[in-house]
């Protein structure tokens, strides 16, 4: 049995471990089904998380986050590598005994208007997963919904509403809401504020970091807002092109950044003060496909430092000090 | 249980009916023929290039009408950048698109207003246009050619089974008659070479999925700019984008208003954008404006508790605060808009007067102006 598989150097303060995660997809297949091309989404990711703290997942478009935070849940099976989950080797796992796991991490995802069923109330999608997991008894689960709904500011005649007479706010709260009936340990928030309008993205923050509190959740926040994720989290990970670049405390990260991805992201975003002339690194063309990456360094061709070693040899993965690892030849 | 979300049959088909009426004569006065004396007036002030006044764009919808913007006035002098900011729903693009004309009638229409626009034409003298009146059929002399729009979303605004260089060749085509194939396609390859595109050639033969999101962004730009406009409307330009492209693309765009000698409307919901890029900054909220200024006034000096809100909530990140300031509650619905100050019930500053009228504009500078009971008082004392 998978449960009973030794983990070797396990810290029991840490909640989620994934060592050297990889995802791909097949992208051609012969008529055999052997595949002869593939996407790496995720390569070679790895980092362990301790329980109540917050990882911020950052990266532009196409650079595999969102897989990454999929995989996690195993909403997409990984090609190699382990997840880690309190102390659980969760990589094989049949989908039954996932479902033992799921009551303990859940997803919030990017749109709230698409991750809502139209046809049920909310009362309704907020109490199937309780009456699923059988969380409460069953003549308790309409008072353990109202009361989930309060904390997550939703008045209790919403009750009887359904999706779309809310607008992207509420609906996000309504996806917290649905995240958190079964009391999870770890939620993946994928993108949670993304679809929404400053003044809301605030009300969302304020209550995801109010719940963390109340709860003791531990969270994987995935967005491409650099802002949002200095705000929130406690670590931060920068990814490009499917692999790790940088990982670190959000303090190292962001008072020394170490790869000039990062440096590069960090000044590329506008900051709201016209006196405020920042020296911006602006890097040249667009990010490569991620099916055909290329060669040795992935960041070489857009990078202001490439030298000709960056070219032929990748990067290693190191740690330069408190955890704060990157993978650049120039360290 | 009655549900005052709900509408009835019978109220529906009223609103149906009153809104018909309304929208027969509009469309009529909108596809009408006429002489050009009639649409044609004078700027208030000549260092403009764009004044729009009291404009009121309505869309006439089965829940009743609307006013998605009611009673804008705003001014874009010539070579300055005006950043429009303000959240989805508070008008902002379809101020723009009144002004492109390019509503989608008959629900949509210019309810009343002017938008004065200083055209130059082919012989050089300068002509005004009042484009809200302006017939449909006559609008070709302005959209495209003087004014030009890049939208937000380079994905779907490029027709996928043309090339490139065909849609670029085409808008020499349209505007200047007579041109030659050649001509055309200087004008594109020239166009392709001021955006930034490094191998102009392959991507005038390349269909648009065949680029990234960024060149398709670059490719609309130059598409805005192959007729020489005197005013450019960025319409989130850079949303769609991640934010090394961003970077690029807002380099491009300073670079190009140099360039060109024109005016840049810049339409976003990014603060950090506006501060960038804008020269005067006119923040909108369900459906008018609530403040404008110099980029220095509004962001060193805010007024409006909704700007003042807005700049708080938004995490920057040079801040360190435990927790964000927000603003509670929910853009109002559009439709039957209250008479008093519309942000009454999300303001946590309001005074007795809030629930009166709606404030009028109120001036605290020579170009800073604010809507808001707060600042009455300071304005009749001094």
């Amino acid at each position: 049995m998978a449960d009973e598989k030794v983990i070797e150097n396990y810290d029991p303060e840490v909640i989620l471990e994934v060592r050297n995660l990889r995802k791909t997809f097949p992208l051609k297949k012969t008529i055999t089904g052997k595949v002869t091309q593939e996407l790496v989404a995720v390569d070679d990711v790895s980092f362990s998380l301790k329980a109540g703290e917050t990882l911020g997942i950052v990266g532009e478009s196409g650079c595999g986050k969102t897989t990454l935070g999929r995989a996690i849940l195993k909403l997409h099976q990984p090609t190699g590598g382990r997840i880690i989950f309190e102390g659980q080797d969760i990589t094989d796992f049949n989908s039954k005994q996932m479902r033992e796991i799921r009551k303990k991490m859940q997803i919030i995802f990017q749109d709230p208007y698409s991750s809502l069923p139209p046809r049920d109330t909310v009362g309704g999608i907020l109490s199937e997963p309780v009456e699923v997991h059988k969380i409460v008894p069953k003549h308790e689960v309409k008072s353990y919904v109202l009361d989930l709904m309060d904390k997550c500011g939703l008045r209790d005649y919403y009750f009887e509403r359904y999706p779309h007479e809310f607008s992207g706010g509420q609906r996000q709260r309504i996806c917290i809401a649905r995240a958190l009936s079964v009391n999870p340990k770890l939620v993946i928030c994928d993108e949670p504020v993304s679809a929404l309008d400053v003044s809301i993205q605030a009300q969302i923050i304020n209550l995801l970091k109010k719940l963390q509190n109340e709860m003791g959740l531990t969270y994987v926040f995935i967005s491409h807002d650099l802002s949002v994720v200095k705000y929130i989290s406690d670590k931060i990970g920068v990814m490009y092109l499917g692999s790790m670049v940088e990982f670190g405390t959000k303090e190292d990260i962001f008072s020394r950044p170490l790869h000039p991805y990062t440096q590069a992201l960090f000044s590329a975003i506008p900051h709201p003060d016209p006196d405020v002339k920042m020296n911006r690194i602006i890097l040249k063309g667009d990010i490569p496909s991620p099916a055909n990456p290329p060669k040795g360094c992935r960041f070489h061709t857009r990078c202001p430092h490439a030298m000709d070693i960056c070219k032929e040899e990748a990067p290693e993965y190191k740690d330069y000090g408190n955890g704060h690892c990157a993978a650049c030849h120039l360290l | 249980m009655a549900n005052k979300n709900y509408l009835t049959g019978r109220e529906i088909r009223k609103i149906a009916k009153e809104n018909n009426k309304i929208m027969k004569r509009l469309e009529a006065y909108k596809n009408r023929k006429c002489d050009e004396s009639e649409y044609l007036t004078a700027m208030h002030n000549p260092a403009n290039i764009l004044e729009i006044e009291d404009l009121h764009t309505y869309f006439f919808t089965e829940q009743g009408v609307v006013k998605a913007v009611n009673g804008v006035s705003l001014n874009i002098p010539k070579n300055a950048t005006v950043g429009i900011v303000g959240e989805s729903g508070c008008g902002k693009s379809v101020t723009s698109m009144s002004v492109m004309r390019l509503l989608q009638g008959p629900t949509g229409q210019i309810y009343s207003g002017e938008i004065r626009f200083n055209s130059k034409e082919e012989d050089g003298t300068e002509k005004v246009y009042d484009i809200a009146k302006m017939p449909i059929r006559d609008i070709h002399k302005i959209r495209g050619n003087q004014i030009a729009m890049i939208f937000q979303e380079p994905m779907t605004s490029l027709n996928p089974v043309f090339t490139i260089g065909q849609q670029l060749d085409e808008v020499t085509f349209i505007h200047r008659p007579g041109a030659t194939k050649e001509d055309a396609k200087a004008k594109s390859m020239e166009m392709l070479n001021l955006v930034g595109i490094a191998a102009p050639e392959r991507v005038y033969a390349a269909f648009p999925h065949e680029l990234s999101g960024g060149m398709r962004q670059r490719v609309m730009i130059a598409m805005a700019l192959a007729a020489d406009p005197r005013l450019i409307i960025a319409d989130e330009p850079t949303t769609a984008l991640d934010v090394t492209i961003q970077a690029q693309i807002l380099d491009l765009l300073r670079d190009l208003k140099d360039k060109i000698d024109g005016s840049i409307m810049l339409i976003t919901h990014d603060l950090g954008i506006i501060a960038e890029m804008a020269d005067y900054v006119v923040v909108m909220y369900a459906g008018k404006v609530i403040e404008q200024g110099t980029a220095k006034e509004i962001f060193h000096n805010p007024m409006h508790p909704y700007t003042i809100g807005l700049q708080k909530s938004k995490p920057t990140l040079k801040s360190d605060s435990d927790m964000l300031f927000n603003i509670p509650g929910n853009v109002p619905n559009p439709v039957n808009m209250p008479n008093y100050c519309y942000f009454k019930e999300r303001c946590d500053r309001c005074v007795k007067k809030c629930s009166g009228d709606y404030p009028g504009m109120i001036q605290v500078s020579p170009t800073h102006y604010v809507a808001c009971h707060l600042y009455e008082e300071d304005q009749n004392n001094g």
